[in-house]
């Protein structure tokens, strides 16, 4: 499954809307919710870069567990309930 | 279901078979073995195969698969513990054990979601503790077996690798729920609050707890979207006006009180995970919900582990059931 790359406004938009995606990997729960925290505490240009690419690394580095295939189906289909 | 309780002879057999193990019991219990593939903390208290029990003449024993190779052993102090995920295998899991009240806990707690790589590697664990009747007069403690190391300011890990066909994954059994309650944030992180923000209206936080009665034996707890995170009320300190918790609150996360639970074996059972449990390879418990749903003599379906003064999961947790699983690709 291919991880869209740094570019894509999927990460950004993760970390920056409350948008419900119901994950089920429990690694990603937590993160997602501090970095939204860094990103509304600190709200500029850089900080959502990199919690943006945190995001991202993280499912780079977990990518080949079952759970984390169905999330990435998750983010990418944007379909979460704002 | 599997035996999961030895006794200190059996241990030491396993352990002079070059058996590799994670340990949890009494201090003297784990004094007594002789150094090896080991590592352990102390508590006394255990779900073990007939249900939750108060033993000080039986050692928890968790034992690595044979099918891990590669095992790095390792100690942490409070000023290395932030290397912990990125000493992690790139693909494995880790397993520590903290003693509770160590300055190696504290900064753990605090500092965790901060740590690079954090929660990019399965990390479980558990933080060790003691009787409930000797907190206070007792070190909890841990061990360093291949070392002949006894810590109760150090944490000890085990770094597993796995073969390439098998993976690990953490998740939780938490039966607490948000309330429909006030919105309680905090100003600062830390282990204890004087002021809370309370729907946005800033108000002393131990005053708040008694004027509206709240039950402390039910934790704070924050969406993690999705994910209930739980915060405990360890004391409510009216002379200071503060209140102290086993876990730090964290600066602007949104807490709620927890709803009422009636029935916590219910709860818990239901929440088992549909595949089973059988994957399960390491779990435990908080000595919480040992405590206040008089777990002792209750089963927790077939799950069994240490009761602990706190629980691992990426970071700390309380009031919360952890759990490792491991599968195949």
């Amino acid at each position: 499954m291919d991880i869209p790359d740094s570019k894509s406004g999927v990460w950004t938009a993760a970390v920056s809307k409350e948008i419900q995606y119901n994950f089920e990997f429990l690694a990603l729960q937590i993160l997602l919710s501090r970095l939204r925290l860094t990103v509304k505490q600190k709200p500029d240009k850089t900080t959502l870069d990199q919690c943006a690419a945190e995001l991202r690394e993280l499912f780079v580095k977990t990518i080949h567990l079952p759970k984390v295939q169905k999330d990435l189906m998750k983010l990418m289909q944007q379909g979460g309930v704002k | 279901m599997n035996q999961v309780m030895f006794s200190v002879g059996e241990v030491k057999k396993m352990i002079e078979e070059g058996r590799k193990l994670i340990l949890a019991g009494d201090e003297a219990l784990l004094r007594s073995l002789p150094e090896g593939h080991w590592i352990g903390g102390t508590i006394p208290y255990f779900m073990a195969e007939k249900g939750g029990v108060l033993s000080n003449d039986k050692i928890y024993v968790t034992e690595i698969p044979g099918y891990i190779k590669k095992m790095v052993f390792k100690t942490y102090q409070e000023g290395s513990i932030s290397s912990i995920y990125t000493d992690a295998p790139e693909r494995g899991f880790t397993v520590v054990i903290i003693p509770a009240s160590s300055a190696t806990h504290l900064s753990f707690a605090l500092k965790a979601p901060t740590y690079d790589g954090f929660a990019t590697s399965p990390l479980i664990g558990w933080i060790s503790g003691v009787h409930v009747d000797n907190i206070g007069k007792v070190k909890p403690l841990v061990f360093f077996g291949e070392k002949g190391k006894v810590m109760d300011d150090e944490a000890v890990a085990i770094h597993a690798s796995l073969p390439e066909e098998k993976y690990a994954d953490i998740d939780i059994i938490n039966i607490f729920s948000q309330g429909d309650g006030d919105v309680i944030t905090f100003p600062n992180d830390g282990f204890s609050a004087t002021d809370a923000l309370i729907n946005g209206k800033k108000t002393n936080f131990a005053e708040y707890v008694e004027a509206n009665g709240l039950d402390t034996r039910l934790p704070l707890v924050a969406d993690y979207s999705g994910a209930m995170i739980n915060i405990s009320f360890q004391s409510v300190d009216a002379a200071a006006k503060s209140v102290n918790f086993y876990a730090p609150v964290f600066k602007d996360v949104e807490y709620r009180h927890a709803a009422p639970v009636s029935d916590y074996i219910r709860e818990f059972t239901g929440m088992l995970p549909g595949a089973g449990t059988d994957t399960i390879f390491f779990s435990c418990n908080c000595i919480l919900n040992y405590l206040y749903s008089e777990l002792e003599g209750k089963k927790t379906g077939s799950v069994t582990g240490p009761i602990t003064f706190g629980e691992v999961a990426y970071q700390l947790l309380n009031q919360t059931m952890v759990y490792l699983t491991i599968g195949d690709l």
